[in-house]
């Protein structure tokens, strides 16, 4: 790939095409040069196109020490992500005044995600390593995060401690008492602990990162001495992916469906072929590798990612060997979707989207099969494709991939496969039934609105960061933002939950609204998909005008933003009887008088509303 | 792989390279210009340089030279 070709055709070609292009140029392997040239080009791409603007993501970054060889690599790894970073770095030295100031180039950057790396050059400063110096080290780091918190309200990444291969007392470092590696590992201990302890700051793991990254000298090389710049080019090459996993988090873009092929990839070998005996399971090699890779699977299935099965095979071989062979760690029933046939897959992964009502872009796909891969990657861009064909490769990626990290796992999370077989009962019970509004009164759907409280915080962000579709304006926010609107009295934080005689779907919407004098302004209205077409989205607005009434406004003002997948609620307010007001920039503004009529709210749906806490 | 290739993303300058530019002709070429001259010849050559080649990469001359050193072929700008 000659670089400067690439380049002319992302000139002439804007948008998503030249997104793909560069990914594609990343995957061949540039040599340095030309990774800077592309890196500098999607810099300024970032700020020149507005098609991006959803792609856009706005970091600062402020150190100790010197992180100018962050730029380029967070810019490539962001584009890996599908997102195109606008960076700010604090000068050198000016990390205390820059998260201080409220009116700083820092926070003036207007940044989504902080990135604070206080302790970077901490192994150049000559500080004994005693208990002391431990507290003291993590108070002191923490102290700047307490004054960024101060005046920001977004993501905050904290960069650990990370390791150094001096140790003055050489094999005796960890017998003594406070050795390098040991004071490293209590210093992390005590900042982990504190963040876990604060929500919206995660810890950037260089200590993990600098094991993971195979860096020969993570902690003694040449640029550390030449300019100041202490984070080593591979461990900085690994803090840029996991800075990218985390930005790709925070706007919603992490993956949520994991679709995997059988043959090859769950087990060793081909069943058609070799029959539910002969496939490759057992726990010596190399059946262990694809037992292991199905642990992987299942540990993704844990924390919310749905499963679908994606095989050209005949459908009751297949799942014969889910049934005989004791190996096997996937259940059927851990699967929220299936197409096990002969159709080409590009065909079965879209009916799959449609079926799970995702959109084409929250998938994975794992296949062993390059000519499987290579039709996906054409015909479907949108699907992340794990390009290994070996099941040890596999593994490998999908442990590493981040692909699916979000900022929060939530009870929902749990719930999901569980919610996908409640669909496909409810479907079956619709093709029974003649009468939609029967059908719809059988399900006996109770939905509860609540208002300003704390415990569904972490699920309401992680709604606002993953949904896409039934999400009127695509705000997204952290757990601290919601926090400081549940405690602002102009504000009103709604959530809203779904069960029916189905399935229990925990919280699936979200709507914060802004007070201003009597009118109620929808800042953000979203409902996740696994609801949606039972009237739940009408019954949860229905809920929040009484709640508006009762509390003495006159009016509620509905908001739309176009984006590229929200299409499907564009009339959503005038279906609930609003009327079309001014629009302003992107939005479309809506209206609608109070007392809401009473049949906004589907007679088949039991609406309660839980009481809100007064602010005062 | 032309020295321009090589120099010109790390510099950033529009004009092709020319043999005698050094770092007093060109104002972009500092010492964080020169670290990721450094890096780049490692990238491509797998090899560590050594302090004095890190040191002596302040024009293209000894670029083109520490690269031959290394097995690394640049086309030099035309004289």
């Amino acid at each position: 790939m000659n670089v400067h070709t690439l380049l002319q055709q992302l000139e002439t070609e804007p948008g998503w095409r030249s997104l793909r292009a560069a990914q594609k140029a990343l995957r061949e392997k540039l040599a340095r040069p030309d990774r800077l040239l592309l890196a500098k080009f999607l810099q300024a791409e970032a700020n020149r196109r507005a098609d991006f603007k959803d792609r856009s993501v706005r970091v600062s970054l402020a150190s100790d020490a010197s992180l100018d060889n962050f730029m380029d690599p967070l810019a490539l790894r962001l584009l890996e992500r599908g997102l195109f970073g606008i960076q700010y770095h604090a000068p050198f030295g000016q990390m205390a005044m820059e998260i201080r100031n409220p009116s700083s180039d820092f926070l003036a950057h207007q940044p989504e995600v902080a990135v604070l790396a206080p302790l970077a050059a901490f192994w150049q400063k000559d500080i004994p390593t005693t208990a002391e110096s431990v507290t003291q080290t993590s108070e002191e780091t923490w102290a700047h995060v307490s004054a960024l918190r101060n005046h920001f309200p977004g993501l905050i990444l904290l960069q650990n401690l990370y390791p150094t291969e001096r140790r003055p007392q050489g094999i005796l470092d960890s017998k003594s008492h406070w050795g390098r590696a040991d004071f490293a590992r209590a210093v992390n201990l005590q900042l982990s602990q504190r963040c876990r302890e604060t929500s919206g700051v995660f810890i950037l793991d260089a200590e993990y990162l600098a094991g993971q990254c195979g860096a020969s000298w993570p902690g003694l090389h040449k640029q550390q001495f030449m300019g100041s710049r202490p984070v080593a080019d591979d461990l900085v090459s690994q803090l840029a992916v996991e800075i990218a996993a985390f930005c790709a988090a925070r706007k919603g873009f992490a993956r949520k469906c994991l679709a995997v092929d059988f043959d090859n990839t769950l087990w060793g070998g081909v069943v058609g072929e070799d029959g539910v005996a002969g496939v490759q399971l057992a726990s010596g090699f190399p059946g262990n590798i694809h037992v292991e890779l199905q642990r992987e699977i299942r540990a993704l299935k844990a924390r919310g990612v749905t499963l679908a099965a994606l095989s050209k095979n005949n459908e009751a071989d297949a799942w014969e060997v889910f049934q005989q062979r004791p190996e096997m760690v996937l259940q059927r029933a851990d699967f929220g979707a299936h197409r096990i046939n002969w159709q080409d897959k590009a065909a079965n992964l879209r009916e799959l989207a449609t079926e799970l009502n995702l959109g084409l872009e929250a998938f994975v796909l794992l296949d062993d099969n390059p000519v499987e891969r290579e039709l996906i990657a054409e015909v479907l861009p949108e699907v992340e494709i794990c390009p290994a064909s070996d099941p040890m490769e596999m593994l490998r990626w999908l442990a590493t991939c981040r692909c699916f990290d979000t900022l929060a796992i939530t009870r929902e999370d749990a719930l999901r496969t569980q919610s996908y077989a409640a669909a496909e009962a409810r479907s079956q019970r619709a093709a029974q039934s003649d009468n939609l509004e029967q059908y719809l009164l059988s399900l006996e759907t109770c939905v509860e609105v609540g208002c300003d409280t704390l415990p569904q915080i972490a699920r309401m962000a992680q709604l606002t960061q993953k949904t896409n579709q039934f999400n009127l304006t695509t705000r997204r926010y952290t757990e601290s933002e919601i926090s400081n609107l549940v405690q602002d009295r102009n504000w009103r934080v709604f959530w809203c939950s779904c069960r029916d005689r189905f399935a229990d779907e925990g919280v699936i919407g979200v709507a914060l609204v802004k007070i201003a004098g009597d009118e109620y302004q929808l800042d953000t209205f979203l409902l996740s998909c696994r609801v949606l077409g039972r009237g739940v989205e009408k019954a949860f607005l229905g809920g929040i005008c009484q709640y508006a009434h009762h509390s003495g406004a006159r009016q509620m003002r509905g908001e739309f933003i176009p984006s590229a997948k929200n299409a499907q609620t564009e009339k959503f307010y005038e279906a609930c009887g609003f009327t079309a007001a001014a629009a302003a920039g992107d939005s479309r503004f809506w209206r609608l008088a109070l007392p809401a009529a009473a049949d906004l709210i589907p007679q088949w749906i039991a609406l309660q509303n839980a009481p809100a806490p007064n602010k005062l | 792989m032309t020295i321009d290739e090589l120099l010109r993303p790390i510099l950033n300058t529009k004009s092709p390279l020319l043999l005698a530019d050094n770092k007093q002709t060109i104002k972009t070429w500092d010492s964080l210009a020169q670290m990721n001259i450094v890096a780049s010849i490692e990238d491509i050559s797998g090899e560590e340089l050594s302090t004095i080649e890190v040191v002596s990469l302040t024009s293209v001359i000894k670029v083109l030279e520490v690269c031959r050193a290394h097995g690394v072929e640049i086309v030099p700008p035309a004289s």
